[in-house]
């Protein structure tokens, strides 16, 4: 194969692309916004700087996939771009968050790779689990209807356990169904258990959209590390059966799959996000109103659920198009971190990591744009959200741990 | 007027934005697809004849580069990744020089590169062809290979 697309490039050349977003956001952002023109700059060159530093940082303590960062980068560039335009307060709390996530991925990656045994933490995991959802179960508030808000110092700080549960739960099953031992019929009932412990009690807090999430990452986990398919289908078929009880005896979940069938039966009430959402998407088109040109604002929750759409409305089909491609790009390299490393439990964490990850811009983005029914789950990395982001930047931390671990790299990344 | 223009001035950054991250995304996509294409020609296996070994420190390198290099009877070394041993070294030229095999001897010759090549810290001129011993040192663009030949027979 010849051609321009098998000539070498410098590694530095995503470094310089990333300059020019950032500028050209913040001339977008700097012409809207007359007030805040001299701090929006320095606002991009510090951006600039932490991701500068945080590449060097990469090659520095050698911590591998130099690429991870860089996807994880954009994906922030383009939420802070969305997120300053729809709301200043939101978006100078969700930089404090992201600086907070930042120092939490390096730490994280930089302990994960020299940590020795690092699958027998699991047992950790679900007792971890156990003690949020008892603390959320009894002190937690009820927010859009589920009850997920953890509260601290007089409400001004707030935190989203369910958000942290995600993590140890990958965690604790990659370990389940890595272990070498006999697969006896008492072994395989533990992570059932801890499966349908995890729903039942998501269940209980009205959170569904989370509970399919975990549903569907224990397929993918189990898919790819267990022996027993015909064991998995059972669990499929009961799950299945068990939604369609919900959805007749849980009012919650038929109004959300009335508002996907027609969301025109109730216009102005329950139909009134989705349907603003839709009125986004179609006029923005196919390259968008322009930055600051459209209305997302009449959309409730835009910052956090339904960032897709704004994104949607003010960059077009083609600014939704480059965001899909970012979590393509971030999953394809959670897959391949998983094909280089050797241990089974290291493959298992990087696919569950990298589908959570997938599967959450998944079903919003599906939810958004009305092709599945809506849920409550955040775009990583783009929506706003502190419990969210963090949790995302503690979820690929660890993947970047993962391909930094030398030892059991068949080869080496990049 | 003027507002008409701020708008218009703001929606085309706003292209220019989403292009850029789509520049973006295909640049890392041309990235990982060059790691691969560089993957697949970095296997050792045992029983090699002779093959090429860094001298530099690999880490130090602002580019990916293999610790070492297996050589068949025909070995071209440039930045392109239609060369048998290829890098992102940017004083490396596209096609820079050949090693290649005949009658059991190695031979060096450059390929008309624009920074030369260099065996043992000399200059080997453009049409020549310089044989290779076990433990020469060859330099092209920024690093520095030591040629490795394993023989039975010569081993005196």
């Amino acid at each position: 194969m010849n051609g321009w697309f098998n000539r070498q490039i410098s590694i530095y050349r995503p470094i310089f692309l990333m300059a020019f977003m950032i500028l050209t956001s913040c001339m977008a952002y700097a012409l809207t916004h007359e007030a805040y023109r001299a701090e929006a700059f320095i606002f991009a060159f510090g951006l600039f700087a932490v991701f500068v530093c945080g590449f060097g940082l990469i090659r520095l303590l050698r911590l591998g996939d130099p690429y991870l960062f860089m996807i994880i980068f954009a994906l922030i560039v383009v939420s802070l771009t969305m997120l300053f335009r729809l709301n200043f307060s939101i978006a100078i709390k969700q930089t404090l968050w992201f600086s907070g996530g930042m120092v939490g991925y390096f730490l994280i990656a930089a302990v994960y790779k020299h940590l020795k045994n690092p699958h027998a933490l699991w047992v950790l995991c679900p007792i971890i689990s156990v003690i949020l959802f008892a603390v959320t179960l009894k002190y937690g508030k009820v927010v859009n209807g589920a009850k997920n808000w953890l509260y601290f110092m007089d409400n001004r700080f707030s935190v989203q356990p369910s958000e942290f549960i995600k993590l140890f739960y990958i965690f604790a099953l990659a370990a389940l169904f890595a272990s070498k031992k006999k697969r006896t019929f008492k072994r395989r009932l533990v992570p059932l258990l801890l499966v349908y412990f995890h729903m039942g009690c998501l269940a209980l807090q009205n959170e569904f959209g989370l509970a399919v999430l975990l549903f569907l990452l224990y397929i993918v986990i189990a898919y790819t590390g267990g022996k027993d398919k015909f064991f998995l289908f059972l669990n499929v078929a009961f799950v299945s059966v068990a939604g369609v009880l919900g959805y007749r005896f849980i009012s919650h979940i038929q109004i959300r799959v009335a508002m996907w069938q027609n969301p025109f039966s109730d216009p102005s009430g329950k139909g009134y996000q989705i349907l603003q959402s839709l009125f986004a998407l179609a006029s923005g088109g196919f390259m968008g109103v322009g930055y600051g040109g459209g209305s997302p604002e009449v959309i409730p929750e835009v910052s956090s659920d339904f960032i897709f759409a704004a994104i949607c409305e003010e960059f077009g089909l083609m600014g939704g198009i480059a965001l899909i491609l970012l979590y393509f790009l971030l999953f394809y390299r959670a897959l391949k971190i998983a094909l280089m490393v050797t241990t089974g439990f290291h493959k298992l964490l990087a696919v569950g990591l990298g589908s959570c990850i997938a599967l959450q811009a998944f079903i919003i983005i599906g939810g958004v744009t009305k092709m599945i029914p809506m849920t409550g789950i955040t775009l990583p990395f783009v929506s706003y959200g502190g419990s969210s982001l963090v949790s995302c930047f503690m979820a690929m931390g660890i993947l970047q741990g993962i391909s930094a671990r030398k030892e059991e790299l068949a080869d080496e990344i990049g | 007027m003027s507002v008409n223009v701020l708008s218009l001035i703001t929606r085309i950054i706003s292209y220019i934005f989403v292009a850029l991250v789509l520049f973006f995304v295909l640049s890392i996509i041309r990235l990982i697809y060059l790691d691969v294409a560089t993957m697949r020609r970095k296997k050792t296996k045992a029983g090699d004849k002779a093959y090429l070994k860094l001298v530099d420190l690999r880490s130090l390198l602002p580019f990916s580069i293999a610790e070492s290099y297996v050589l068949n009877q025909n070995n071209t070394i440039g930045r392109s990744v239609d060369c048998d041993i290829c890098f992102s070294d940017d004083t490396l030229s596209s096609r820079h020089a050949r090693i290649f095999e005949e009658e059991d001897m190695f031979y060096i010759e450059d390929l008309g590169s624009k920074n030369g090549t260099m065996l043992n810290g000399e200059f080997i001129s453009e049409e020549d062809m310089v044989e290779l011993r076990d433990g020469d040192k060859i330099s092209v663009g920024k690093v520095t290979f030591l040629f490795v030949e394993v023989r039975a027979d010569r081993e005196v």
